[in-house]
């Protein structure tokens, strides 16, 4: 598109009171760069620049393991499918290596990068398509295969996870109703430790408010940030790991439910107005 | 503090009335060509050929009934569609059909008129009031009937069948125009509120009038429900405002009648002339509020652009996202915009999911699940877009969503074929 044309569509829209996207986000694989590029600064800032940084090779081999898994197995779904390849793959490598327990053996790593990307993303046709998040299924299947171990060894950084969920925010690529009613329950709750925050942070700016596995109904999503924080309480506490990913996972089930709930109870107010 | 504003109310107009910041942060570039007040109406005068294009009424499938060389009055059918006969194409203004151009299968494209002076009008006619169904029909053989709008779909309401309620939209579509109360005259108040009556009668529904600003009536007609909608952006579209009044669906049709149609009516009452006259807002990319203009319908926008001494460029009819190039004033949309190239949306090969991003769903702030409604038109689930408000939809109230969708579906095409699928189920 030509500066001419996208000037002109620019005014048409700002005519209607809309505002366009921003250069690179006009298409999902621009929106699917930048959250790769938020996971990146945080892996980076968590590996590389945070007090306790690990060896890079212990925080990149799995990245590697699962980058080139996510990578293979979209590669062959688009081959198969004759259509272009998935975007996503990035992103999600970067939230499963910053989010895999630690000591889980590199095979493991494979078979739950690999799991999750088929089962939650490319077997319903792509990202947006299914109602799961690929990373959330990854890392609830490592945690299953072993359930002895405890979480990241290097959790994300908070205040990366911060910075990243805001620019996300600002970018309108997270819902703010969930991470709103979910930032509430939280401080209700006691809020995490400074130990799982960056954890929690990460997965609810990333996963809980991700646009291809938000409910489509907006009271449902005030409902489903709410309720979400208040499972992971019940489950295990708001800086457990573990109890935040499978908290996601029944999230995910549940969301077409919610987006019912929400539907009727907006319909009978409506009646009753 | 306008990317806070974007955070927390997303779409929804600004609060101060104005369009998007981003349009008042544009540089002035040059002088302004506008030195007149807001309100002041620029008259047009009459051109040697009035054109009615085709695409006015786009589903029809016409029947001529004045060939070329033929005098047709003010008001009186030029074209009828061969399913609902209901459905007309109006000469504005009594002429001389000079030429009567088709389309591809057979569609009308174009019937140019040429204007002749207006005979003496017999005194006002009088409406069959105590039969509504026979009062329907003289409308629609007097031209009125062609003003109207139905939702579900957008064409000519079926005058067989009262509606759930009428809604008399008395405000201008672009969102920098003044409100009509602030031009309107105390003669044509008396005109519009004589027309509103009558409508309101016709239908034998609830009516409201929808308008900003002041009220337009002064408060005459109280059986009427008033509804004071905000200014600016989004909340504009007939979607919105249909979806606010309830929603339409086959059982349960709306008719959207604009107070032009309504006040040309009470005029034709009164004095027993159609009136051709219409205004429209005017905006081309030198502006930074749209002109008033008035003049016949089917005034070719060459000759309204040479009177206003404007650059000849292509003129969009009502919402400019929808891209609807007209060669002439059309009827049943008060908003033109210049522009330098037609508007198309990304088209990629691949259509991608529907997601609910804030910009998508700012297309349509008024509804609870935007992304929903759009989704099952992508799907081609018509029971559920139906579920969810498809029939209170055109295709100019998605159009800024095919601009703004990251996977690409064409929304107006979408929702135009859902129309014509609903449109066949109830026949």
């Amino acid at each position: 598109m030509n500066r001419a044309c996208r000037s002109e569509r620019a005014r048409l829209l700002a005519a209607e009171g809309l505002r366009p996207p921003l250069p690179g986000l006009e298409t999902q694989a621009g929106a699917d760069a930048v959250r790769a590029l938020l996971l990146a600064i945080v892996a980076g800032w968590t590996w590389l620049a945070a007090p306790g940084s690990p060896a890079p090779a212990a925080a990149f081999l799995p990245l590697a393991l699962c980058l080139g898994t996510l990578l293979a197995a979209q590669a062959a779904f688009a081959l198969l499918r004759r259509r272009p390849m998935e975007t996503g793959g990035v992103a999600t490598a970067l939230m499963l290596a910053l989010l895999m327990p630690a000591g889980l053996p590199l095979h493991q790593v494979v078979l739950a990068a690999l799991v999750g990307i088929v089962l939650g993303e490319l077997i319903f046709g792509g990202r947006g398509f299914g109602f799961l998040e690929p990373a959330v299924v990854g890392l609830a299947f490592a945690y299953f295969s072993s359930p002895g171990l405890g979480g990241p060894a290097n959790p994300p950084a908070p205040e990366a996870a911060a910075l990243a969920g805001l620019v996300l925010l600002g970018l309108g690529l997270a819902d703010f109703r969930v991470i709103l009613a979910g930032l509430a329950t939280a401080l209700a709750l006691g809020g995490p430790d400074w130990h799982g925050a960056g954890g929690f942070l990460l997965l609810l700016a990333f996963a809980a408010a991700d646009a291809a596995t938000v409910p489509l109904w907006r009271l449902a999503r005030w409902a489903l940030g709410a309720g979400l924080v208040a499972l992971v309480a019940l489950l295990g506490g708001l800086s457990d790991g573990r109890a935040l990913v499978f908290a996601l996972l029944l999230a995910g089930v549940f969301a077409p439910l919610l987006d019912s709930a929400a539907r009727a109870a907006i319909a009978e107010w409506r009646r009753m107005r | 503090m306008t990317w806070a504003k974007g955070l927390f109310s997303p779409g929804i107009y600004q609060g101060d009335g104005l369009p998007c910041a981003l349009r008042q942060d544009r540089p002035n570039e040059g002088s302004s060509e506008i030195t007149a007040p807001a309100s002041q109406i620029i008259e047009i005068p009459l051109t040697r050929s009035l054109v009615l294009e085709g695409v006015e009424t786009p589903r029809m499938r016409p029947v001529i009934l004045a060939e070329p060389g033929a005098e047709v009055g003010g008001g009186r059918p030029v074209a009828r569609d061969r399913r609902h006969p209901w459905v007309t194409l109006v000469a504005p203004q009594r002429g001389r059909i000079r030429e009567i151009v088709r389309g591809p299968r057979r569609s009308l494209a174009r019937v140019e008129i040429e204007p002749l002076a207006e005979a003496a009008a017999p005194s006002g006619p009088q409406i069959l009031a105590d039969k509504p169904a026979a009062a329907r029909m003289q409308l629609v053989e007097a031209g009125f009937w062609a003003g109207l709008r139905c939702r579900p779909g957008d064409g000519a309401p079926d005058p067989a069948h009262a509606p759930a309620r009428l809604i008399v939209v008395a405000r201008l579509s672009d969102p920098a125009a003044p409100a009509v109360a602030e031009f309107l005259g105390a003669e044509d108040r008396g005109l519009l509120e004589t027309g509103v009556s009558t409508l309101s009668e016709l239908a034998g529904a609830p009516a409201t009038l929808v308008h900003d600003g002041p009220d337009p009536l002064g408060g005459a007609l109280a059986a009427v429900k008033r509804r004071s909608l905000p200014r600016g952006g989004t909340m504009r579209g007939l979607g919105a405002i249909v979806a606010r009044e309830g929603g339409a669906s086959a059982d349960a049709p709306v008719w959207i009648a604009d107070w032009q149609e309504a006040l040309a009516l009470g005029r034709w009452l009164a004095t027993g002339h159609f009136d051709g006259r219409r205004i429209w807002t005017l905006l081309s990319e030198e502006d930074d509020r749209p002109r008033l203009i008035r003049a016949v319908i089917g005034t070719p926008v060459g000759a309204v652009l040479e009177a206003l001494s404007l650059e000849g460029r292509p003129c969009l009819a009502g919402a400019p996202l929808l891209g609807r190039a007209v060669e002439s004033l059309p009827r049943r949309a008060d908003r033109l915009t210049l522009v330098r190239e037609v508007p198309v949306p990304r088209r990629p090969r691949w259509t991608g999911p529907v997601l609910p991003i804030r910009r998508l769903e700012s297309t349509l702030p008024w509804h609870e699940a935007p992304a929903a409604l759009l989704r099952a038109l992508a799907a081609g689930d018509d029971a559920r877009a139906e579920a969810l408000g498809a029939g209170a939809l055109a295709p100019e109230d998605v159009a800024a969503a095919a601009f703004l969708c990251p996977g690409g579906h064409d929304y107006p095409q979408l929702l135009s074929a859902f129309l014509d699928r609903l449109d066949e189920a109830m026949a």
